[in-house]
């Protein structure tokens, strides 16, 4: 009895090396059989009663349900062979996911030896994967058809090395243009870019694959260049075989540099002036110009309104006043960003006293606080990560929770004042639990360790800090990215904030110059706007040529936008002359100067995606055309009120008796700022002419080239 | 018509001019369906009332009729499937078939669609005496009401070993794994439940004095758990993983009757006092009572909380002892102090303190004045049962405890579970003694 006791002692201490291990090799092929996939066991609540967890984050878990849960069900410790966790997937014995491997296979093989070898956990450290090596780590290809094996090695903490191609898991960003097979096999379909995503235990890396198209008889020319952000998309465009589109005319531009610096369009006077102006620097005269005007600092509060959730439903009446005109002094002063990054983050005190405190009021939980700064000002979604380790990206559970914790002291009690709240720190000991194991998490930051933050007591002063640190890589490129989007229409990470390893840059190099840049000076959004206004790029023609009509990420020419609500809105008063009116805002505000969604509710402004200002998320605001917009952009009040007003323009311009001329010229000059072409002017003279009821006629006009793309988008 | 004819005719010849081999169902057809379909179309699962592991389930058909028509593979429902000619196309949500297997399918209905597989021999009990390499993880125990007899589960068998000493009785039987063990409240019969996981499950009926198998009854696609006897000894009770209670007939091995109300896996059943009614507890977070003579569901004795694993009741009250994924051992009574409420908890006793992982087992002891409660982190913990004070902490233990019992006198403590040894314990939580309840195979365990 005692020689087996013994036995039994060795068997189970043993740590012999050269077992088989769950954690190094038993847990890899659970992942890449789709074991712990999330249509299979790795659903929250399993499947038919075997639960694993989701692709294998928690190997302890994972380890247990094999081996114990269910009075061991799945492990059969005298007859290895017969153990449902090899039975099962080799399909010995019917299985609903089928047959995952078969019993000659490796996966098969490894699993019956790690039952013979005593079924051991392994030591979790020296299985933990420090880096994952992808070779080749970047692929060019020079026509769609062609294709190329990866090799992927993990390098393991304890400095061993293993090539697991095999047991590694691919993904595709754009499958349609390169698709990699189970084994690491890249192909390529046709041209364009994609972006793969390789997982191994928890660890990613990111191969880029250009394919290039079989384009003959391009050629590149050489493109003048305004600065360095037309150096880097230059550069971009000559490897994938693509020539940019010629540069907008004067017209065009001071229309499209109008709506996305001041947000709204130009006026008549200004028109006539830009295009008759032959001072050679005058687009970037009229650049600095509109970032002067008030209308800059309406235009600007309307986007930061949206990001930092201003409305009275949430904040109350004088907290969202409060709230909008801190906003509009910190963008009229030109506040730098790291300095309003960290006024938000570090407030306390009264909501009404000191606005920036109403950051806590719309984030009231220490998690929805970590979510917003994460996702406002890194562009990292890390809501993914409260549940489980994050599927595409490093960032775990345990983040989740100790960067929540930095915000755990947080607290909010009743000011003086109705609807006036306070943010202070409490006193007590605050905690942040772990929901596995109910451990209190102490905050931590997400990367970079302390050297960004060193020795500060304060928790929010801390995460502030580190935030804004010069050094934090992703508190500039995440702005950068984001300003960038709004003259583009998409981010050079598109969505904007969603930066993730499997969500590479459209152009990476230009994204690191613009973050450096933005660094460099001091974290000055208007340097960052006008650097990006001024490049050649931004003044490209939305007119597509030969070699660039398929781009789309590129940026080799301008994508038209859809108007955004307010701009729309806004439009359509300088185009009619005629202002809508809104109960719930002084009479003389502009679209873009409305505080928040509350004024006119469910209307004109909200069928065209203004936000309902819930989360910080730039995806709130819907950029989409729908066919009820055009519905009501045909039949509705709004538009076809604006156009029969009373005082309105059409009235006036028949009041003063003008010629068909010169209500053409007009109207066009108002509508879609620039001159009527020859056909255009020749065909609307014959419609005015044309009949008896000359002011219906002017009206009509007017509709036609407010529904006209010309007026709908800004491109 | 004699064009038709000759065509059939020439198709034939060419065909047998191939030389091919008629398709066999064992070797060509069978191997597809356990790939392909088998995963939905099982006696668990048996999608559309469909069954295809076995020949005569694919005879049969399901929901949609007979699925093959001998020698007519274009009026077989089962071709069409496959095909996608009826949708949806089978294998469900996967990849069809490539065509040369469904050109075997057609060509086997065409040739008749017979059964070719040899005579399979029944599950026999097993011939050769299991070999124990390491010591087999112990999923039940069970000591007999005077104390002479100390029945642990084996691989394939249980182990009979007399409690003073002595030599080991080998009981084998057909079920791979034995889940649980009861001895009649007179000694002389032992019951076990248990079965293969995914295959079957079976009740077997052992004679203690002569260690004869008196029945094996062999039911459901899975396995067996929480095996009890009724007070009078004449009938057993079993929770299965087909989410029924099982009760047979203890003399002669029928199956009495079938109930269904749980939701979700049964792992315990324990009879009242008088013996009329029953709780079983289960996956589905309830204590449900039972009438046991005619099957009515009468309430659930606990508040839902978790997943429940584990049921013992007091040996001389109608209370019950709960355990499971909560950790909170719960004692309860089976009568409802007044009429039930919305999330009423009236016949709460008890409530234990909150054990280190998920409950495996629970036991109280024979004189009442002790309940344990053995948990998944491998330790046993002691309470007094009328004060739910702690008395002893059982330790020692590598892996979790999947069984526990008191000694007859309710001065021990026996457990075992994952790590293969039977420990008995003192009521101060002192190991007394501790053994592999298997004859272990010297030579081949690894001393690397």
């Amino acid at each position: 009895m005692k020689t087996a006791t013994l036995v039994l002692v060795l068997s189970l201490a043993g740590q012999a090396a050269d077992k088989v291990s769950f954690v190094k090799d038993v847990m890899p092929i659970l992942n890449k059989a789709g074991c712990t996939s999330g249509p299979c066991h790795g659903a929250a609540k399993g499947k038919n009663g075997f639960k694993l967890s989701l692709r294998g984050y928690d190997p302890e878990f994972d380890y247990r349900a094999l081996l114990h849960d269910m009075a061991g069900r799945r492990y059969n410790r005298t007859d290895p062979a017969s153990s449902l966790m090899l039975v099962k997937p080799a399909q010995q014995l019917p299985h609903g996911g089928g047959q995952r491997f078969d019993a000659d296979s490796p996966y098969y093989k490894t699993i019956l030896q790690w039952l013979r070898d005593g079924a051991e956990f392994g030591d979790p450290v020296s299985a933990q994967v420090a880096k994952l090596v992808v070779e080749p780590p970047e692929l060019l290809f020079q026509k769609p058809g062609e294709g190329q094996p990866l090799q992927v090695t993990a390098h393991y903490a304890d400095g061993s090395q293993r090539v697991v191609t095999k047991e590694a898991q691919y993904t595709s960003s754009t499958p349609t243009v390169a698709d990699v097979s189970d084994a690491g096999a890249v192909k390529t379909e046709r041209k364009g870019e994609s972006a793969l995503l390789v997982r191994y235990e928890g660890k990613l890396a990111v191969v880029n694959v250009t394919v290039l198209p079989d384009k003959p008889g391009f050629a590149w020319k050489p493109i003048p260049e305004n600065n360095y952000v037309d150096r880097f998309i230059n550069a971009k465009l000559r490897k994938v075989k693509v020539l940019p589109s010629e540069t907008a005319s004067d017209a065009e531009f001071l229309r499209r540099v109008s709506y996305d610096l001041a947000g709204l369009p130009p006026s008549l006077e200004e028109v006539r002036g830009f295009v008759a102006d032959k001072n050679p620097a005058k687009r970037s005269r009229l650049i600095d110009k509109l970032m002067a005007r008030p209308e800059f600092v309406d235009h600007w509060s309307v986007k930061w309104g949206d990001l930092l959730q201003v409305s009275r439903t949430r904040l109350g009446d004088k907290g969202m006043w409060a709230f909008r005109e801190w906003i509009r002094e910190a963008l009229a002063g030109n506040k730098p960003y790291d300095q309003m990054a960290r006024e938000l983050i570090t407030a306390r005190g009264s909501t009404f006293q000191n606005p920036p405190a109403n950051f806590f009021r719309f984030t009231r939980d220490p998690k929805v606080a970590m979510e917003t700064t994460t996702q406002l000002f890194l562009g990292v979604r890390m809501v993914c990560a409260q549940c489980h380790d994050h599927p595409f990206e490093q960032w775990t559970q345990n983040q989740y929770f100790s960067l929540s914790a930095f915000f755990a002291g947080v607290g909010i009690k009743d000011g003086m004042d109705a609807n006036e709240e306070i943010v202070y720190e409490k006193r007590e000991e605050n905690e942040v639990k772990h929901p596995k194991d109910g451990r209190i998490m102490s905050p931590k930051f997400l990367f970079g360790g302390d050297k960004l933050a060193p020795g500060e007591a304060d928790p929010r002063v801390a995460l502030a800090n580190w935030l804004t640190s010069r050094e934090n890589a992703l508190f500039a490129k995440a702005m950068a990215n984001r300003m960038w989007s709004y003259f583009f229409g998409r981010g050079i990470i598109e969505p904007v904030d969603d930066i993730r390893a499997s969500n590479p840059p459209a152009n990476a190099p230009l994204l690191e110059a613009l973050t450096k840049d933005f660094v460099a000076h001091n974290f000055d959004t208007r340097h960052l706007i006008r650097t990006i206004v001024n490049s050649r790029t931004y003044q490209l023609s939305y007119q597509t040529n030969e070699w660039n009509a398929g781009d789309e990420i590129n940026f080799s020419h301008a994508q038209p936008r859809r108007l955004s609500a307010e701009q729309l809105l806004d439009g359509v008063t300088v185009a009619t002359g005629s202002k809508p009116f809104f109960r719930e805002a002084p009479r003389d505000f502009t679209a873009q100067q409305l505080p928040d969604p509350t004024v006119g509710r469910g209307g004109f402004l909200d069928l065209f995606g203004r936000p309902e200002r819930q989360t910080s998320c730039e995806c709130e605001r819907r950029t989409d055309v729908s066919l009820v917009q055009a519905l009501n952009l045909l039949n509705g009040a709004t538009i076809a009120d604006a156009i029969a007003a009373e005082d309105g323009r059409v009235s006036k311009l028949l009041l003063k008796g003008a010629s068909d001329r010169q209500i053409i010229d007009e109207l066009y000059l108002a509508a879609l700022n620039r001159p009527p072409e020859p056909k255009e002017l020749d065909y609307a003279q014959t419609y005015l002419s044309r009949g008896l009821n000359r002011a219906e006629r002017a009206q009509d006009l007017l509709w036609a080239l407010l529904n006209s793309n010309g007026f709908l988008f800004n491109r | 018509m004699y064009r038709v004819t000759a065509a059939v005719f020439c198709a034939g010849l060419l065909w047998s001019a191939r030389g091919e081999e008629p398709v066999s169902f064992h070797r060509q057809i069978r191997p597809i369906l356990v790939r392909q379909c088998q995963g939905c179309h099982h006696p668990a699962s048996r999608q559309s009332d469909l069954l295809l592991t076995t020949y005569e389930g694919l005879k049969q058909g399901g929901r949609k009729g007979p699925a093959l028509l001998a020698g007519a593979p274009e009026k077989s429902v089962l071709i069409a499937y496959l095909t996608g000619e009826n949708k949806p196309q089978m294998p469900f949500g996967g990849r069809p078939l490539p065509e040369d297997q469904i050109e075997l399918f057609r060509r086997w209905v065409r040739e008749g669609a017979n059964d070719d597989s040899p005579a399979e021999a029944p599950e026999a009990a097993v011939t050769k005496a299991t070999v124990y390499h390491a010591p087999p993880v112990i999923n039940a125990l069970a000591v007999s009401p005077d104390g002479q007899w100390l029945a642990v589960s084996g691989y394939r068998e249980i182990l009979l070993h007399p409690a003073a000493g002595g030599p080991l009785a080998r009981l084998p039987g057909l079920s791979d794994k034995i889940l649980s063990l009861a001895f009649s409240p007179d000694g002389k019969t032992l019951a076990a439940a248990g079965g293969s996981p995914a295959r079957f499950g079976e009740l077997q009926i052992w004679d203690v004095a002569s260690r004869k198998q008196r029945h094996s009854v062999v039911t459901t696609n899975d396995t067996l758990f929480g095996a009890s006897f009724s007070p009078d000894g004449t009938k057993i009770a079993c929770g299965g993983a087909d989410k029924s209670i099982r009760l047979f007939d203890a003399a002669s091995g029928k199956e009495i009757r079938r109930v269904d109300h749980h939701e979700d896996w049964v792992f315990g059943t324990a009879f009242g006092i008088d013996g009329q009614r029953l709780v079983s507890v289960g996956r589905d977070r309830a204590a449900k009572l039972t009438r046991v003579e005619n099957g009515q569901f009468l309430e659930n004795v606990n508040l839902l909380k978790e997943g429940l694993t584990a049921v013992a009741r007091h040996p001389k009250k109608d209370w019950v002892l709960i355990g499971g994924q909560e950790r909170v051992p719960y004692l309860y009574m089976m009568d409802r102090p007044r009429a039930m409420r919305i999330a009423d908890d009236s016949t709460l006793i008890r409530k234990f303190e909150r054990q280190d992982g998920p409950i495996l087992a629970v036991a109280i002891s024979p004189d009442a004045r002790y309940v344990a409660a053995a948990s998944e982190v491998g330790d046993v913990r002691v309470y007094l049962t009328d004060t739910g004070d702690p008395v002893a902490k059982c330790s020692g233990h590598r892996g979790g405890i999947y069984a526990i019992q008191f000694a007859p006198g309710s001065q021990r403590l026996y457990t075992a579970g994952f790590d293969g040894q039977v420990r008995v314990y003192d009521m101060a939580g002192k190991l007394e003694r501790e053994f592999v309840p298997a004859p272990l195979e010297k030579s081949e365990v690894s001393q690397k």
